[in-house]
């Protein structure tokens, strides 16, 4: 990059609350038509290395320069400095004409991002009255903007933009949002464009096409800086990547030479906790550590069963349809994944067998036994066959209990044992789970999200149940927590030889554990079979597309992937 | 029941925290100041009496001017009638004033008892059984909130037999009129937490409705009941003094900081400090219960951080949100 000039560039920017230091001497440039990724886990001071410089952290304290250049100044004339503003140390008023005009800002969660009580084309126009008066297109009529939102819309790949401009923000999907969020951030050509997680909270074929959008943008000659934790986003769309720990960059390269040549431990690390689908990454022979298990005894007693299971949800007159006719088996002693997009029944599933939700039609079986949304004694003695693993890390442990005591409390329902048997169980549990048994006396807000997602297995198998229902339970963690818990369930899945219904929407993850997978779309099932096979060769094109919008942590193969996509 | 014995170092750290916090906040300092004072002044009310002989029920004519105002100037202080005494009849004001604390004090407490545990019963039957349950206990709190309370209880006062104890009648009164704003807000946090995974995780292993509701959704409400009670305090205590005021309160000659009030105000002209006394002690009490409740809800708010822990835990949207509370609508009264 020898002729560009940056867009925007970091140099020993820190950002600090208080006495405490969140980023520490981040330096790097955004180059105008390339993207930059920043990646990192939670926590490592991505949001607010991005965010802080325009203002929008309260409370924060920096140091350090970032320096937003005039992209007509420099380039030519080699006046180097004249065509730069300082951000840090500018005042909110000064900061409001670069926000928005120079610089955009795509958020993760578009549903939020919009004002829920005006329509989305109002919002984005809104935008442009904004810094109209500043470049002294003051005069431009309402009927010009109307156009200007339009022909944006369209821009960002939105077919009908006249239905989305009318619409209010909760009548789109989350792909149109973000979709139309970008072209708010970008409807005033900031030369910059900071995209803040931005398909985090999407599905993955959704987020196919929002990445697309991103790489237009930077094809359009702005600055793209992609926040975002997922590798596999990184190898897609990022031209440069900056890895950040702690606060600090451990690494700055281009894509390839992060990626093949990872220099500092982190990297490495990071990249080797990422799950990879076999199917893409290579086409390896099936592995021997998961043989196709034996044909189940035919008088074994599945441990859980749908049978042309419906689920039909009421409200105000309208019906929606989660689950549609399934029917599936949830052999014991193995592991099944369930995988399918946001709104596909996955997490209904997981209800109903709990017991949690009532099917409109068809039946529930778990352990041979009928599910009973209104249990009776008996009844709710056999739930002791069925842990529960759920994925939000803090909701799932009570914050007013100890972890000892939330681990006994099955115990405590279902056995008659004394209080030093259970305190010793609890410490076997624990240990199972590889957390200290001087847990016990610990509060869940002591804990990290890969400690208390160990608790909640340990809780859950405190009964060695038949059956263990795991919902999401590593999509809230860091890959390296993630990889963790996960190697934590298959060892004890073999060592306790308990049924699981593994429920994820990554294809990795789930090729990584189970050994049958089922794929839901839109409350139905579309294809189901052992993992290797329909992971690796799958017969619905549903799953097909699945696999393929599933970004893959090497840049050639997502390059390759694109250029297949773009051609078709 | 087993005993959970490493329950009790967490917990206690936790009251420590709360503890610290709330002896940082100088408002609500100030308040549990108060509340202390009013509490003392109640309980050592006859210690009072006896030391300086004053009865509440004794007249001393002697001490009244010929026009029946009190004699002498500030209404009739001395070393002997510290806050003067009452036109009319003569008794010892701080005699009132301390025993009238005892009333309102009792009456309040007792009201928010029965308020609060009828509203945090309503709120979780209706909040976590949802369907029939839910709409039943739901309109029944809108026909109990809608009711016209001065008026019942107003009405209710006339048709009540004498016989009946005057100040159970007021507490059952004050506090049946006072629970719906509880419930509503049990319910909705009861709806929430319902939701959360550990709630669910336990129903799913069977864990009987009854033994989710105390072990795992009571503890998480604890923090929002606590404030709310604080906080609906003071509005019990007008309550009680709005219905003497009125006549409706307690009988005489028990005495009454309303009933104080409401004689003052035809002597407010002749004798300022017979409405001043208790005036001051029904201002400062429901002040002193107002000020402790906002400082007991901001310690108790765990948004406002939990420790050490806190950089680990960045998202602070852990228990339930303690909510607002406008203590003049608190207990639902006037």
């Amino acid at each position: 990059m020898t002729a560009t000039t940056p867009a925007l560039s970091y140099r020993d920017y820190s950002v600090s609350f208080g006495s405490r230091t969140v980023t520490r001497d981040v330096s790097f440039d955004l180059v105008p038509g390339s993207i930059l990724a920043l990646v990192g886990e939670s926590g490592s001071g991505k949001s607010v290395t991005a965010l802080a410089p325009l203002g929008l952290v309260p409370g924060a304290r920096q140091a350090g320069s970032v320096k937003l250049w005039d992209p007509a100044g420099p380039a030519g004339g080699g006046v180097g400095l004249t065509g730069a503003i300082e951000l840090v140390g500018l005042d909110p008023a000064e900061l409001r004409p670069i926000r928005g005009e120079r610089i955009g800002v795509v958020f993760q969660e578009p549903m939020s991002a919009f004002n829920p009580m005006f329509r989305v084309g109002h919002q984005i126009a809104e935008a442009v009255r904004a810094h109209a008066g500043s470049d002294g297109a003051g005069g431009a009529g309402r009927g010009d903007i109307g156009q200007r939102v339009l022909a944006q819309l369209r821009a960002v790949g939105l077919p009908d933009p006249e239905k989305v401009a009318e619409a209010y923000p909760h009548e789109l999907s989350g792909g149109q949002l973000q979709r139309a969020m970008i072209a708010l951030a970008t409807i005033n050509s900031p030369q910059v464009l900071i995209a803040d997680e931005p398909t985090t909270a999407l599905d993955v074929t959704v987020q196919t096409g929002i990445l697309d959008l991103l790489v237009d943008q930077a094809q359009a000659g702005q600055a793209v800086l992609l926040i975002t934790h997922d590798m596999g986003v990184v190898a897609d769309i990022a031209d440069r990547v900056a890895v950040m720990k702690d606060g600090r960059i451990v690494e700055t390269g281009s894509v390839e030479d992060i990626f093949d040549r990872p220099a500092s431990d982190y990297t490495q690390q990071l990249l080797a906790a990422v799950p990879r689908l076999s199917a893409v990454v290579d086409a390896r022979a099936p592995r021997e550590e998961r043989p196709v298990a034996p044909a189940p005894a035919a008088d074994t007693v599945p441990a859980a069963e749908l049978r042309d299971a419906t689920v039909v949800h009421r409200s105000s007159g309208r019906q929606v349809i989660a689950l549609d006719d399934v029917s599936l088996v949830i052999p014991a002693g193995r592991i099944t994944g369930l995988v399918g997009e946001s709104g596909s029944g996955k997490s209904t599933i997981a209800n109903v067998l709990t017991g949690g939700q009532a099917l409109t039609s068809g039946e529930a079986f778990v352990a041979g036994e009928r599910v009973s949304t209104r249990p009776n004694r008996r009844q709710r003695r056999l739930r002791a066959e069925v842990g529960v693993v759920f994925q939000d890390p803090r909701g799932s442990l009570n914050p007013r209990r100890s972890v000892g005591s939330q681990i006994a409390e099955p115990l405590r329902v279902h056995t008659d044992l004394s209080g030093r048997d259970i305190d010793a169980r609890v410490d076997v549990l624990l240990t199972d789970v590889q957390l200290p048994t001087d847990f016990a006396a610990r509060f869940p807000h002591e804990l990290s999200g890969g400690q208390r997602q160990r608790v909640a297995i340990a809780r859950a198998l405190a009964l060695r149940p038949k059956l263990l229902i795991a919902d999401e339970p590593t999509s809230a963690l860091d890959v390296s927590v993630q990889r963790g818990v996960l190697t934590l369930l298959g060892e004890l899945h073999a060592s306790l030889d308990f049924a699981c219904l593994f429920i994820s929407h990554d294809l990795a993850v789930v090729e990584q554990l189970a050994g049958h997978v089922v794929v839901l779309k839109d409350g139905r099932v579309v294809e189901q079979g052992p993992s290797l096979e329909v992971l690796t060769d799958p017969a619905e094109a549903y799953t097909r597309r699945l696999i393929e919008s599933a970004p893959v942590p090497d840049p050639r193969i997502q390059a390759a992937r694109r250029a297949a996509r773009l051609a078709a | 029941m087993t005993a959970a014995p490493p329950e009790r170092p967490g917990r206690a750290t936790r009251t420590d925290t709360v503890w610290a916090r709330l002896k940082r906040s100088r408002p609500a300092m100030i308040g549990l100041g108060l509340v202390v004072f009013f509490v003392l002044l109640a309980v050592l009310a006859p210690v009072f009496a006896a030391l300086t002989g004053n009865s509440p029920y004794a007249y001393n004519p002697e001490l009244l001017a010929p026009d029946t105002a009190p004699a002498g100037p500030l209404g009739g202080m001395s070393a002997q009638h510290w806050f003067g005494v009452e036109p009319r009849t003569g008794r010892d004001l701080f005699a009132i004033v301390s025993y009238g604390a005892q009333v309102s004090l009792l009456i309040g407490l007792a009201a928010t008892l029965v308020s609060v545990i009828v509203g945090v019963a309503i709120g979780l039957i209706a909040g976590f059984y949802g369907h029939l349950a839910d709409r039943l206990l739901s309109r029944f709190t809108d026909i109990v909130f809608g009711f016209p309370f001065l008026i019942f209880a107003i009405a209710l006062s006339a048709t009540v037999p004498a016989s009946f104890p005057r100040p159970l009648l007021l507490i059952l009164v004050i506090g049946f009129f006072g629970w719906p704003p509880v419930a509503r807000v049990v319910r909705s946090e009861t709806l929430s937490l319902k939701e959360r995974g550990f709630v669910r995780a336990a129903a799913a292993q069977g864990t009987s409705s009854a033994r989710i509701l105390v072990r795992e959704i009571l503890p998480n409400l604890a923090a929002t009941i606590i404030v709310f009670t604080t906080v609906s305090i003071p509005g019990k205590i007008g309550a009680e003094a709005a219905l003497s005021f009125l006549g409706v309160g307690v009988n005489p000659p028990t005495p009454s900081w309303g009933r104080s009030i409401s004689d003052a105000i035809s002597w407010v002209q002749v004798d300022p400090m017979y409405l001043i006394f208790p005036g001051m002690a029904l201002f400062l009490v429901t002040l002193g219960f107002n000020m402790f409740g906002d400082g007991l809800r901001d310690a108790l708010d765990p948004t406002a951080g939990q420790g050490p822990d806190r950089s680990a835990d960045r998202s602070p949207d852990r228990g339930p949100d303690t909510p607002k509370i406008d203590p003049m609508s608190a207990g639902g009264q006037p």
